[in-house]
């Protein structure tokens, strides 16, 4: 590799960084955190059975996960307009990863639920707690340990589909890698260089997995 | 008369699984409930603290008087204000401490201040020998060790009466005996006590009362020592006999 493309990694290196700082993790951040209320609520409305709402919910994880990101990401920014609903693209992008990230969490946490023994239910009852009192302080706590490794990798995959939101005219650290490349002519270089960003947000995000998984399981770890 | 049942039936689906049971229980009663595997012990005990809910009866706990066909939840929760119960797989909550178990029910469902939940469970804890594992997690401990917390569990909330489906049932034979030694203290203590359980040197030796089930019924209702020297049915008779 010659000087020149080196000057240039360098160059872009703050210019590549800095919309992954200010634009992929708090766009991330705050897409997951509202994916994972809308899990929790959807997941919960499954697992108590409650009706019409139960059936709701499972018409909206069927449309979600039945289509493409990119395509709910296309009818909310360039469709809804056309209805007389014009959202920014960053609002447009928190809104859609939420809702799509919602779809495929909510089924996590459902199946985590579910994985908790019956007997705990039960147990609870015996010592008098009602089914809400059991599954908030039961309940839940061993369903979230058990979701939150799928969770993380959820967490980690959203990282990179922000990337999508280049199509919508947010100039995130893909969007900046391609502006430089078409002055530069260095795409290889130069895609490696976002790759390696990607990699390294992932990489602090499987060592808090790592400390998360600790933190929320001293009851398992106790046992080894 | 602490509790008493007339007349119970119940059926999962099209099945009869418990057919016309009447019994009843005084104070400090340790009644042992004995048969073959699936005649109907658990479901009669889950019966009891609607754990299950049965079709008909006649329920009679303590001065108040339910009709099994209609019991409310605020009727159900009223039962098991006063009842406790230890299950075959323990049922600790795996993510509380041994401490936390025991205080969960006082703390949240009798709203009892910490510092007193605190007191009462450790010497629940400390009934069951368990005051050194206060602090430990369900999922470290053996099985001997869980029942035993799991019992701490149930008396903490000073029941009436405790109900035990197959407390040791899914112990080591080696650690059968702890287990078996705190309920023996219990029922000498004077604790009303139901106890479905396949080990009948503790339906010989502790308990004094014995309801004997085959197929959804209770066939013999006896005194313990009667039931192990005179049977009456022959379905008895050949269970004490296979018995090792
Ligand atoms: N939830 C259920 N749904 C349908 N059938 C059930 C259910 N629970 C129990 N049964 C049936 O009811 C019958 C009695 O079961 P139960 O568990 O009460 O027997 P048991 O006397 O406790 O047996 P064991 O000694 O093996 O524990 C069995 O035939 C069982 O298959
Ligand atoms: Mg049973």
């Amino acid at each position: 590799m010659n000087a020149r493309v080196w000057g240039i990694l360098v160059d872009s290196f703050p210019k590549i960084l800095i919309p992954g700082l200010t634009l992929t993790i708090p766009l991330t951040a705050i897409s997951f955190v509202l994916a994972l209320m809308i899990a929790l609520v959807v997941a919960l409305i499954q697992f108590a059975k409650i009706k019409v709402l139960k059936d709701i919910a499972r018409f909206y994880i069927w449309i979600i996960r039945g289509t493409p990101l990119l395509v709910q990401l296309y009818v909310v920014f360039f469709g809804l307009p056309g209805v007389g609903i014009m959202i920014d693209p960053i609002p447009c992008a928190i809104l859609v990863f939420a809702i799509n990230e919602g779809a495929y969490s909510a089924e996590i946490v459902r199946a985590a639920l579910e994985a908790v023994p019956k007997g705990q239910f039960e147990a609870g009852y015996c010592v008098g707690l009602s089914y809400f009192q059991t599954l908030r302080r039961i309940v839940i706590p061993q369903a979230l340990r058990t979701a939150f490794p799928p969770l993380s990798n959820s967490l980690i995959a959203m990282v990179k589909d922000t990337s999508l939101v280049a199509n919508i005219t947010v100039a995130e650290m893909l969007m900046s890698t391609q502006r430089i490349i078409a002055r530069t002519y260095e795409p290889l270089a130069l895609y490696l260089e976002v790759g390696l960003i990607y990699l390294i947000f992932c990489t602090v995000l499987t060592k808090l997995q790592r400390i998360g998984e600790k933190r929320l399981g001293t009851y398992i770890e106790e046992t080894k | 008369m602490l509790l008493s049942v007339e007349h119970l039936h119940k059926s999962f689906g099209s099945s009869l699984i418990l057919s016309d049971i009447s019994f009843s229980v005084d104070s400090g009663d340790c009644v042992a409930i004995l048969g073959q595997s699936g005649t109907g012990k658990t479901t009669l005990l889950r019966c009891l603290n609607f754990l299950e809910r049965a079709d008909s009866g006649i329920y009679r706990f303590r001065d108040t008087l339910l009709d099994l066909e209609h019991v409310t939840r605020r009727q159900a929760d009223a039962v098991r204000m006063h009842t406790g119960f230890v299950f075959q797989e323990f049922n600790l909550f795996l993510n509380k401490t041994v401490l936390q178990n025991v205080t969960e029910g006082l703390i949240v469902a009798r709203r009892v201040p910490k510092d007193e939940a605190r007191k009462t469970a450790m010497e629940a804890l400390s009934r069951v020998g368990m005051t050194d594992k206060a602090d430990a997690f369900p999922l470290s401990l053996s099985g001997g060790q869980k029942q035993r917390a799991a019992i701490a569990r149930a008396l903490a909330l000073s029941p009436d009466v405790l109900f035990f489906d197959e407390p040791t049932s899914a112990l080591d034979p080696a650690l059968t005996g702890e287990v078996l030694s705190v309920m023996r203290t219990l029922a000498e203590g004077g604790m009303t006590m139901l106890v479905v359980t396949h080990e009948l040197g503790f339906a010989r030796d502790v308990s004094n009362h014995v309801l004997y089930m085959e197929q959804g019924r209770i066939l013999e209702d006896a005194d313990s020592h009667a039931f192990f020297t005179h049977p009456v049915t022959e379905g008895a008779a050949k269970f004490i006999d296979a018995a090792p």
